[in-house]
């Protein structure tokens, strides 16, 4: 074990490994990705130190998902079991989402009758992309999701892209309309949803239709096709690079890609540039 | 089909090496292949004759014996039941078809010895892609259905994974499992420019390269396929539209014994 | 093998683009991702290669290593009988490093199925190796081949790279030379014949024929069209799977269906063929090139060895 400093806590955003000595101090609590030995501080994954107030924690590069309440993810429906749906949300566990936290056709006062348990396939069934936020969590780590707001719910009309979660920071909205008439939707669990922007007005009334749950897509002209192909490619380019991902950068990497053939992108000496372009306008910005 | 043999400690001790006697083999079967004069008579384009007979295995919920030439084939279906292997995927929309393949001990010119190689294994999964197509896996979520095909005696690598399919296929009818179509099977070899159907393992021996088609007369479906060797692209859907053409002659065959046998 | 579930929606969207000859990341139908190609990755055998099929670096990942084997000639054996040609033996395995399903008897499965594919394009006449290249003195001793096939990482579409990493894989074959020499047994006064394999490194020779393996374009049945070189999505609703195989003069070497889920119809494989004539040889040309490419880098003594080979090269 090596030790880098003599009682106080390292500086932020040092770079540790495991069992790297952070702090003899008592005074400090031990957070995620530490832990403690004859009452000091040892991380235990290696990554950089994250200090709040006295709260010690080391914050990996790589990381599968964490869920914190509040979050907004994308998860994919793995199995059905009593009243519950289990979704693969790329965590280390799937998260539940109970069908008392659902909102069904018919409003939002409905009560949920026994009918509703027997047809749940009718709302999410296995391979289904959910759209939801983290509700709370069970005392196992588990996540509780919920999907009572319009926004939230079963996506259609797109792809899925996986990419590194922890490129997708935690912001006020999750769901951006892009000017290209495209909707992305950004989990924070590294998964996400690009798809057909979804009129605003229409927003409004479709809890109160069946179409929530539909299985159907809507007629996407070429355009929308092959801009949606466009994101899908810049966020892949995104990722490999290692950028953050927020609709800012997306937007960015969209515009100049515009030059390029959609299938182009993918060309690692363009995605190159493209990347680097990006880094410096988000740098100057 | 290989003579070497694996140690196998399943079984009951055999010589490491042991080689079978030669027998004088008819020489230049190629021409007379080629001169449209097969050993048995046959011209290019006829396969062997076939005799089907349904019902002979009483334990098992379907069955049929096939015999085309030397080639003797038992088929046994069991199901639709419950899934019974062990690690099978359990799903909710589709049943589960298994095939197992394998060959007697003397089931061919060279003594075969059980679990010596892959390639039982490997027809088993082209039974199971030739015959897949033509169930309808949907109407049996959650349950499986077994094929079991036994080859008592071969002639021709290919003939007998022909023979195997439309053995199996036949016996699934009997079984009564609902079905889009009746599968049948044609194997083709080729020698210099010319396909010949259903060759004998003495013609195999000589061709240049071979077809392998499942199809599903009715609603004009190929199941399967496996070419072998080197064509040229026209050759190539010669032999393919031969081995439908003659699918299809062997498919009326088979529904004449299917509705004869009611 | 199986997949995770897909949406419906999802399902309909992919299909639908399919359809409209454009993919979800911009390619069309018959269009292939990036094939990455280095050869002597592992020292160890006689030959080697390393074939990445993707995007920006990720993708579909295998590795062939050839070793070669002296086997002594035994009467009975089908596939050497003639007794002056050698033996060439495939064998897939699927690491379960590659995905996560690879898990268990599924794979195994799968690999097997790869194995024989691997087996009917290469190991025979209709590969244009020279097998009588392989054989040391008839009748008596010859090579055997062991072509070993690695799969490291899955995104769709295993069979094209793997063929691809093979036919690289031979062009960097390099066997041991042997001489053939007349000795008189001196207890029975009868010549026979016996080898010796030269130690020396630089007496090498390289396999006859490579140029003309196959290589292989898979095609995927997705509703009523079809796509090459196909995602982990698109694979997973196709319902029916075709390998063709052609050389460089776009003979066909094997025809492969895969797939239980549906048949296809005569036309759509006659359409198939006709595609894969075309599109195969000129992969084999631009194969060509990049092999070539990377003995110019080989022989160019200036670049510092390293073992790049096996990072990412992005």
């Amino acid at each position: 074990m090596s030790e880098l400093d003599n009682g106080n806590a390292l500086s932020f955003s040092t770079i540790v490994t495991p069992s790297t000595l952070i702090t003899q101090d008592a005074a400090f609590m031990k957070g995620h990705g530490t832990f403690v030995e004859k009452e000091k501080i040892y991380s235990s994954v290696s990554g950089t130190v994250d200090r709040i107030n006295k709260l010690i924690s080391v914050k990996s590069l790589k990381q599968r998902f964490v869920g914190e309440i509040g979050d907004t993810i994308v998860g994919r429906v793995t199995k059905l079991s009593q009243k519950r749906w289990m979704v693969d949300i790329n965590s280390r566990q799937d998260a539940v989402l109970l069908l008392s936290s659902v909102n069904l056709p018919g409003g939002v006062q409905r009560r949920k009758s026994e009918s509703d348990e027997l047809q749940m396939r009718k709302f999410f069934k296995e391979g289904d992309l959910v759209f939801a936020e983290v509700q709370s969590l069970f005392g196992d780590g588990a996540l509780s999701l919920h999907t009572r707001s319009v926004e939230y719910g079963k996506l259609r009309n797109g792809v899925m892209i996986k990419v590194n979660p922890l490129l997708v920071v935690r912001s006020r909205s999750h769901l951006h309309s892009l000017p290209c008439q495209v909707d992305v939707v950004l989990g924070v669990n590294g998964y996400i949803f690009i798809g057909k922007k979804v009129e605003k007005d229409k927003l409004e009334d479709i809890s109160e239709l069946l179409e929530m749950y539909s299985d159907t897509n809507d007629e996407i002209d070429e355009l929308t096709r092959s801009n949606i192909a466009r994101v899908y490619n810049s966020i892949l380019i995104l990722d490999r690079m290692l950028c953050r991902i927020n609709d800012t950068t997306i937007n960015c990497a969209f515009e100049l890609g515009l030059p390029y053939q959609t299938s182009q992108l993918t060309n690692s000496e363009i995605a190159d540039e493209i990347a680097v372009q990006v880094r410096i306008k988000i740098a100057s910005t | 089909m290989f003579s070497s043999r694996a140690f196998d400690n399943r079984l009951v001790n055999v010589p490491e090496q042991s080689i079978p006697p030669f027998l004088e083999e008819p020489k230049s079967i190629k021409d007379s292949v080629i001169n449209n004069s097969r050993l048995d008579g046959r011209d290019q384009v006829t396969p062997r004759l076939l005799f089907i007979k349904t019902g002979l295995v009483d334990k098992a919920h379907g069955s049929a014996y096939l015999e085309q030439g030397k080639i003797k084939i038992s088929c046994a279906v069991y199901g639709p039941r419950p899934v019974v292997k062990a690690g099978a995927v359990i799903s909710a929309t589709t049943g589960n078809l298994e095939c197992e393949f394998s060959f007697s001990s003397f089931s061919s010119s060279w003594r075969t010895v059980k679990q010596r190689d892959t390639e039982e294994k490997e027809i088993s999964q082209i039974l199971t892609q030739a015959l897949g197509p033509s169930i309808c896996l949907h109407m049996f979520p959650k349950s499986s259905i077994d094929v079991y095909v036994t080859v008592i005696e071969s002639d021709g690598r290919l003939a007998t994974i022909a023979a195997a399919i439309k053995c199996a296929t036949i016996a699934l009818v009997d079984a009564s499992i609902d079905m889009f179509d009746v599968v049948t099977c044609v194997s083709a070899s080729l020698f210099n420019n010319s396909w010949v159907i259903d060759c004998t393992q003495a013609e195999e021996n000589e061709e240049d390269s071979s077809i392998l088609l499942s199809y599903m007369v009715s609603s004009q479906e190929i199941t399967n396929v496996i070419q072998t060797g080197k064509t040229s692209i026209e050759l190539s859907q010669n032999g393919l539209n031969l081995c439908v053409d003659v699918g299809s002659k062997i498919y009326q065959a088979m529904c004449q014994y299917l509705s004869k046998s009611l | 093998m199986s997949f995770s579930p897909i949406s419906i929606s999802e399902t309909d969207y992919i299909s639908k683009g399919i359809e409209k000859n454009f993919r979800l990341d911009g390619r069309e139908n018959l269009m292939y991702r990036d094939f990455t190609v280095v050869t002597g990755v592992v020292s160890q055998t006689y030959g080697s290669a390393r074939c990445r099929l993707g995007h920006l670096g990720k993708g579909s990942d295998v590795l062939v290593g050839i070793k070669a084997e002296i086997a002594n000639w035994t009467p009975g054996d089908p596939e050497t009988e003639a007794g002056d040609i050698g033996k060439i033996v495939c064998n897939v395995e699927i690491s379960p490093i590659a995905a996560q399903f690879f898990v268990g008897r599924s794979s195994e499965e799968f690999a097997l199925e790869l194995s024989h594919l691997l087996t009917r394009a290469i190991s025979g006449p209709q590969s244009g190796l020279d097998f009588k290249q392989l054989c040391i003195i008839p009748k008596q001793a010859y090579w055997v081949l062991y072509v070993d096939a690695l799969v490291l990482g899955y995104d769709g579409n295993l069979i094209d790279p793997l063929l691809y990493a093979t036919r690289a894989a031979f062009s960097d074959l390099l066997l041991p030379k042997v001489i053939v020499e007349s000795v008189l047994d001196e207890d029975t006064k009868v010549e026979h014949q016996a080898f010796e394999i030269l130690d020396d490194p630089s007496a090498v020779q390289t396999l006859n024929g490579w140029e003309n393996i196959p290589l292989a374009a898979t095609f995927y049945i997705v509703g009523k069209r079809y796509v090459i070189d196909c995602s982990v999505d698109e694979e997973a609703i196709s319902s029916a799977r075709v390998t063709v195989t052609a050389n460089q003069n776009g003979e066909i070497c094997s025809v492969q269906k895969g797939n239980f889920k549906t048949g296809l119809s005569p036309s759509l494989l006659g359409e198939i063929l006709t595609i894969s004539k075309k599109l195969l040889p000129s992969l084999v040309l631009s194969q060509n090139a990049k092999l070539e490419q990377l003995n110019l880098a080989k022989s160019d003594s200036s670049a510092p060895e390293t073992s790049f080979t096996f990072l990412n090269f992005f």
